[in-house]
């Protein structure tokens, strides 16, 4: 009987254990077992250039054609070619790198998503961008856009290299625009929130306003009222150990949606990216404000003509246009642990993108802007905005940012914990548990923990 | 003699089982071990460097409301999942097992599930699921009602993140109910059906008792696999809206993986392997007492 008990015992543990306990440790390893994991060996000379990232979609079809055309050039010039390897969403790709960082296997080149910055720079895994160009007036740091590189500065150095870069834009149905007596979309929240009753049709099932409820664009609200989302300068001049949400400039985008909200003006779709784009595009809102990167697609898919216009101001702030929107997007960054020569291939790859030709293929067929003066010139100038209005908003809005701490946007080692707590605060306003107040309140409580955990560990 | 040869046996048996033990030991029990050791300390960003912390990051959950929220999620979520795919299931499979000319295409039908993965299955749902264009709420609003935010609402997410997985786990039961409803003696059910027992009588005095093992069985795994519960909780709400779905598995993840927090994950991974332990052996002895010891 005792033998029996201590049997189920033992199998009642082992079945639960297996569940458990192995995704974790599974994924991670220690200083003692790091060879047991990952096996400890040197990195073996290179066949190619290794470039891990997180396109996917259309965007990984005009990556992959830009990577195939340098592969071309490099076998004719007995260069290294570039081995594109995806891995997965920008969760995953971060997570994989640092899994290779930590078993010594690193890629030569990773895209990483912009609040990765600080844990990167922070890691002593990477060489700063900067280090790399060391000086190479051909890489054409003189041509790029200060907007875009002051993101990727820290500490004074650019750390790495911009590529696909956004902003958030309001999209409308101009159809709906037009039956509301409309031409484009409203510039202020508050004419947003004035115009929806026309511009929602119940008859035809379509609400007014549908955005995916991240903490992105509660930032980019914040930056736009020039208000700072954590202390330091938005961790700018130092490592912040603050986070402000709980502010009047905090409340004012949640409040917004809630009265939307509560009028049904608001098609809630949660927190992913593409509910509400399908919302968008099925005619069943009438606006949208999500990422400049969909405006391609966008453009082509919808049924209906489509006006872009810039994220709204609080017009309450009056007429003075206070801040911008802040960066969003990826830059890819060089690792360190790579041969010396195999590193300075990887910089001529770097050097590549960096390019015009390839930055302009990049912006007219995705989305996400160039990252050069002269091409945004030469597009001018040929009337490629005249003939793609939708696409220049993005542009005007980037080169509209002010130089200003707000707009530069916040660093902090701990982002993705933050952009969890925001989005939670978000859910609980619009779900009508909490006003507002309390509940960013109570994620910046919880936010100003993390960060000071993360300053400690340092 | 016979000693020796119940002494080579015993080796042989070690033998055999040597390769397995050793890839458990190598998959299974020494990273778990590594869990418990993970525990205890923080890492520095992108390193190894791990920075002992002691009870630190249990004492954190302790006092955490997050952390109580979820445990409260994944157990309201269990509540609903466990009785639903077991009950659902035994329906399922008794009406099977009554029909004899559908089963075997609706066995497969009901299959299918099980055949996707938890991914692919989410994706659909979300699909379904969508709030102005999902096919569900089109239903709904051909009687006249109009549905709610399946996904966004802190109020629905949990129930329809419960009747996915629900969808899920009936397939995977009733291939077990099935064969024990195949192995119920014909001969009982005759000689209650003379003695005048009507079908209720019989299901429930003959068929429930003779399935009983699986039953257990169904219930064991279904409890487990509530609690582990994650693609689907990933794809469909991401452990939200205002946490309302986020279980401890997927706090768990969000904690190693999105918040780079690997000794956080680790002692939540532990508490969670006590957790599931202590449920499971509980299921064990309640089912002795019950009934005498599965076998």
């Amino acid at each position: 009987m005792k033998m029996k008990m201590k049997r189920w015992m033992g199998f009642s543990l082992l079945v639960s254990g297996a569940v458990t306990m192995i995704p974790v440790s599974a994924c991670t390893g220690g200083k003692n077992s790091a060879g047991l994991f990952f096996g400890s060996g040197k990195v073996k000379k290179a066949k190619a250039i290794e470039f891990w990232h997180s396109m996917s979609g259309d965007k990984s079809l005009v990556l992959n054609s830009i990577v195939e055309d340098f592969n071309k050039d490099a076998a004719a010039t007995g260069r290294l070619p570039v081995k594109l390897q995806f891995t997965g969403t920008y969760t995953d790709g971060i997570n994989k790198l640092r899994l290779a960082v930590m078993g010594k296997r690193p890629p030569h080149l990773a895209q990483i998503y912009e609040i990765g910055t600080q844990q990167l720079v922070d890691s002593g895994a990477v060489i700063p961008l900067e280090d790399l160009i060391a000086g190479d007036s051909e890489f054409g740091l003189d041509q790029m856009l200060p907007q875009v590189l002051q993101y990727y500065t820290v500490k004074g150095k650019l750390h790495s290299l911009p590529f696909a870069t956004s902003n958030p834009v309001i999209y409308a149905n101009r159809d709906a625009l037009e039956a509301a007596g409309m031409t484009t979309p409203p510039d202020t929240f508050e004419g947003v929130e004035e115009a929806c009753p026309r511009l929602a049709d119940s008859s035809k099932g379509r609400t007014c306003l549908t955005l995916p409820l991240t903490s992105w664009l509660f930032e980019q609200s914040l930056a736009r009222q020039g208000a700072l989302l954590v202390d330091q300068e938005n961790g700018r001049s130092g490592v912040s150990g603050s986070a402000i949400y709980a502010s009047a400039e905090g409340r004012f985008f949640l409040d917004f949606l809630q009265r939307l909200s509560g009028n049904g003006m608001f098609a809630n779709t949660g927190r992913s990216w593409d509910p509400p784009v399908e919302n968008f595009m099925a005619g069943r809102s009438a606006l949208l404000v999500t990422s400049t990167s969909d405006v391609f697609v966008l453009g082509q898919r919808a049924k209906f003509p489509v006006v872009v216009g810039r994220f709204p101001v609080r017009a309450s702030l009056g007429p003075v246009i206070s801040g911008g929107t802040v960066l969003g997007g990826n830059s890819i960054w060089a690792m360190k642990g790579r041969a010396d020569g195999e590193m300075k291939q990887a910089y001529h790859f770097l050097k590549y993108l960096a390019s015009a030709p390839v930055q302009r293929r990049w912006h007219v067929n995705t989305g996400y802007f160039p990252i050069r003066k002269d091409v945004i010139g030469a597009l001018e100038g040929e009337g490629f905005y005249a003939a793609n209005p939708n696409a220049r908003v993005a542009v005007d809005q980037l080169l509209a940012a002010p130089d200003s701490a707000a707009a530069k946007g916040a660093l902090a080692g701990v982002f993705p914990e933050l952009r969890e707590h925001v989005e939670n605060a978000m859910e609980e306003a619009l779900g009508g548990k909490d006003g507002s107040g309390p509940a960013l309140e109570r994620a910046q409580v919880k936010s100003i923990r993390a960060l000071q955990r993360y300053r400690k560990l340092l | 003699m016979s000693e020796n040869s119940a002494d080579s046996a015993t080796r042989s048996a070690w033998l055999f089982l040597a390769p397995a033990l050793f890839l458990m030991f190598i998959f299974t029990v020494a990273p778990a071990l590594f869990s418990l050791i993970l525990s205890f300390h923080d890492f520095k960003p992108f390193s190894f460097a791990m920075v002992p912390v002691g009870l630190d990051q249990y004492m954190e959950l302790a006092a955490s409301e997050d952390y109580r929220a979820s445990l409260m999620a994944t157990l309201q979520f269990a509540a609903l999942v466990v009785p639903g795919s077991v009950i659902g299931s035994l329906a399922v499979a008794v009406l099977l097992d009554q029909t004899p000319f559908f089963r075997s295409i609706f066995r497969t039908i009901f299959l299918i599930p099980v055949g996707i993965s938890p991914a692919m299955a989410a994706m659909l749902w979300v699909f379904l699921f969508n709030p102005t264009s999902g096919f569900l709420n089109y239903l709904l609003s051909m009687v006249g009602i109009v549905g709610p935010a399946w996904l966004s609402d802190p109020d629905w997410a949990p129930l329809a993140v419960s009747l996915t997985t629900v969808w899920k786990e009936v397939g995977f039961n009733i291939i077990f109910l099935m064969a024990a409803l195949a192995q119920v003696p014909v001969e009982l059910q005759e000689a209650a059906w003379m003695d005048g027992a009507n079908a209720l009588r019989r299901f429930w005095h003959i068929t429930l008792p003779s399935i009983s093992p699986a039953m257990f069985f169904v219930t064991v795994v279904s409890v487990i696999h509530a609690f582990e519960s994650f693609g689907q909780i990933h794809i469909l709400t991401r452990g939200g809206p205002a946490g309302s779905t986020g279980v401890l598995v997927y706090q768990l993840f969000r904690d190693g993986f999105e918040n780079s927090r690997l000794g956080m994950a680790a002692a939540e991974a532990v508490i969670l392997f006590i957790i599931i332990g202590a449920v499971t052996l509980v299921q064990f002895f309640v089912a002795r007492y019950l009934k005498g010891a599965p076998q």
